[in-house]
């Protein structure tokens, strides 16, 4: 049977902190892999959760393969601030320019604070990947953020810092800094800026943007490259999220987000739907069996499936909204975490 | 009131677990004992719209008796600090439609942190407008992003040493470890992950900032038989026919979830901690939930 994962060659992997990213991406590629496809995860996530996940140990580079003669899974952990350096490396013209950089202390701030740049390096890592032509399917894994769109604006705001009109306004054609060419408005705010950072800072500053201009053209040829790959139609969002009403409202702003914005939200996984074990009891007679013990926990047992029950209604009322070219999987709770293969094939035949 | 005596609460803990339930529970206790409370949540997007009406805007609006709630934006928050210090509205709009200052303040790093956390410490730090408030609640960013926040002004003052903003910055990390002032509460749930998390968490902001955090276990499920019930239940039902498979599934599961909050427990208190329990609470209704959980947690919630 076709399904959605079929036509796709790579998979963004979206949603809110704790929903189950991780898990969700390494059983989207267990899937594809399974059907044949060369498939490749990516992750930043620091916990080694997809590691665990997939019951493997990563090599010291980060990758790993799952072990298996019927197909390929290769899974890989973004180090951000190792493809930061590298990738500085490969952008600058020059070694000491690289130099210049990594040494910048507001450089290495920006590489490791985890706003933006977590970002910003695993997209730069999913192009790599799919530059390498090594795989059919790529699936990328992002960090937990606080609304699902942020994965996709603060790359987006560490591009602009790279621009070239923002470069350019900080050093003149021979290197230096041109503070003396300012206009009048720039240096009414340069020192304004100066007043309230302090003159340390303006210095720092000048400096990362006269090392930050020698690599402004790879930054720029990469962001094109990243939006490019985006966009594609081969290129789907998965939204995974909670069984609440307030966050399947955050998915829906989310998915019209993406369209607006040239993206394609494929699937929506709602995760830890109600379980079969919580189905609603048939066996009424056990209330009447007169085991006082035995009634406590059927009774119970009725209470919870009543809460998933009626969290389904709400799904179901919210489903109706949603456009129809996007899949719907429900994945069902289950009853410990999901750990390894056979934990993720459990999971696979509902995607 | 005097603003050096506000108390600042940041709620966080790992993606889901109900940070922004708890915070908004904290901020109804306090109000029920009558302290003009500010829950202020943090970002581009607020989640509290979804829950009272009116929530989500940028300047506060009373959205139950004695509680505000306001959403705090980095941007905003930078416009605001720079206003206080340069006094003149018309150089701050000079400097926000400038295209390369913009761009700098989208991506510099930290300096949305630091904004943010600027503005989450201004009220006992005497700095900004007036936060007419004795308790901020605010719903915190998830761990990781948290972390990034607490440490923005550690990193902004190494990296640039003297100066106005640097002098701030040592100042907001002492007013975070202020115990007078500022107190973190970390929610987390009884399974691994969260526990994880809350443990990293917990043993960061000791070294680094020598904080004690409140410890929030959310989510027990109410037991409704004791260990040893279950223990016969579950051996009653071994081997009878296939149709009490589902009950034979539930009386396992709710066994291992015993163990799961037991160990959950046990775990906290090797920290050192006292754990703060909530209970699982069977709805998915916003209202009902905070009610219930504010009544709760109001027993065992204590501040300073
Ligand atoms: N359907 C499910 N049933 C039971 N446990 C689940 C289910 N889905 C996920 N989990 C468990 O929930 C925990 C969190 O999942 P996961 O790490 O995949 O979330 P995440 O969205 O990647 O989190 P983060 O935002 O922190 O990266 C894991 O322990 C996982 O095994
Ligand atoms: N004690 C509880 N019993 C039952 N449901 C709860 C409880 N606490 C929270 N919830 C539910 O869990 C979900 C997550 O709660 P909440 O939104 O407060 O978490 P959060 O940590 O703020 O999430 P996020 O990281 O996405 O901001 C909500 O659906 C909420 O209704
Ligand atoms: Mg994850
Ligand atoms: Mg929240």
């Amino acid at each position: 049977m076709a399904s959605w994962l079929d036509s796709l060659k790579v998979v963004v992997c979206t949603g809110t902190g704790g929903v189950g990213k991780t898990t969700m991406a390494a059983s989207i590629g267990l899937k594809a892999a399974q059907s044949g496809r060369k498939t490749l995860v990516l992750t930043v996530d620091p916990a080694r959760r997809l590691a665990d996940a997939l019951g493997l140990s990563l090599r010291s580079d980060g990758v790993g393969r799952v072990n298996s003669d019927k197909y390929v899974l290769d899974a890989a952990m973004i180090d951000a601030k190792r493809i930061f350096t590298e990738f500085v490396q490969q952008a600058s013209p020059r070694p000491e320019v690289a130099d210049r950089l990594l040494k910048n202390r507001l450089f290495q701030q920006l590489t490791s604070t985890i706003s933006g740049s977590q970002e910003f390096t695993s997209l730069e890592r999913l192009l790599q990947a799919v530059e390498s032509d090594k795989y059919d399917l790529i699936v990328l894994d992002t960090p937990p953020t606080n609304h699902a769109i942020d994965f996709l604006r603060a790359p987006e705001r560490i591009f602009a810092l790279f621009q070239d009109s923002v470069t350019r306004w900080f050093v003149k054609p021979s290197g230096g800094l041109i503070q003396d060419f300012f206009s009048r408005g720039t240096q009414t705010v340069l020192s304004a800026l100066e007043a309230v950072t302090g003159k340390g800072f303006l210095t720092e500053l000048s400096e990362f943007f006269i090392a930050a201009a020698e690599i402004q053209s790879t930054v720029a040829k990469r962001s094109i490259a990243v939006h490019r790959l985006l966009a594609q139609s081969d290129t789907g969002f998965v939204l995974v999220t909670a069984f609440d009403e307030a966050k399947l409202k955050e998915g829906l702003e989310f998915a019209s987000e993406l369209g607006r914005s040239g993206h394609h939200l494929r699937a929506v996984i709602i995760n830890r739907a109600l379980p079969d074990w919580l189905k609603p009891a048939q066996d009424k007679a056990l209330l009447a069996s007169g085991d006082e013990v035995l009634q406590r926990l059927v009774e119970f047992h009725g209470r919870l499936a009543e809460y998933y029950e009626s969290r389904e209604k709400i799904y179901l009322s919210t489903l109706g909204r949603m456009h129809e070219d996007v899949a719907f999987c429900r994945v069902p709770e289950g009853r410990e975490a999901i750990e390894g293969i056979s934990g993720l094939e459990r999971v696979i035949q509902f995607l | 009131m005097k603003r050096e005596n506000q108390k600042v609460i940041l709620v966080t803990g790992k993606g889901g677990v109900g940070k922004s339930a708890v915070a908004a529970s904290i901020a109804l206790i306090e109000a029920k004992q009558g302290k003009r409370v500010l829950l202020a949540e943090l970002g581009e997007r607020g989640f509290f719209r979804h829950v009272f009406p009116g929530a989500g805007d940028v300047r506060p609006v009373e959205v139950t008796a004695g509680v505000d709630a306001v959403r705090w934006e980095p941007e905003a928050c930078l416009r605001e600090y720079l206003l206080h210090y340069l006094k003149v509205e018309k150089l701050v709009d000079l400097f926000f439609s400038n295209r390369v200052m913009r761009s700098f303040v989208g991506a510099a790093p930290g300096l949305r942190e630091l904004a943010l956390l600027g503005k989450i410490t201004s009220g006992p730090r005497g700095v900004g407008p007036d936060l007419p408030y004795d308790v901020v609640v605010v719903d915190a960013y998830a761990t990781g992003h948290f972390r990034a926040l607490c440490m923005a002004p550690v990193g902004m003052a190494a990296a640039i040493r003297v100066g106005p903003m640097a002098d701030q910055s040592r100042m907001m990390t002492e007013l975070l470890k202020n115990s007078k002032n500022t107190k973190m509460v970390i929610v987390t749930l009884p399974e691994e992950l969260p526990m994880n998390e809350a443990d990293e968490l917990c043993q960061f902001v000791n070294q680094e900032l020598s904080i004690s955090p409140a410890i929030v276990i959310n989510r027990n499920l109410p037991m409704p038989l004791s260990k040893q019930e279950l223990d016969s239940v579950q051996q009653k039902l071994v081997g009878r026919d296939g149709s009490m498979d589902w009950l034979q599934i539930f009386a396992n599961y709710m066994s291992e979830q015993g163990g799961r909050q037991e160990a959950a427990d046990q775990r906290v208190r090797g920290w050192g901690v006292q754990p703060i329990h909530l209970p699982f609470y069977f709805t998915a209704d916003w209202p009902t939930l905070l009610r219930e959980m504010s009544q709760d947690l109001g027993h065992k919630w204590q501040v300073g």
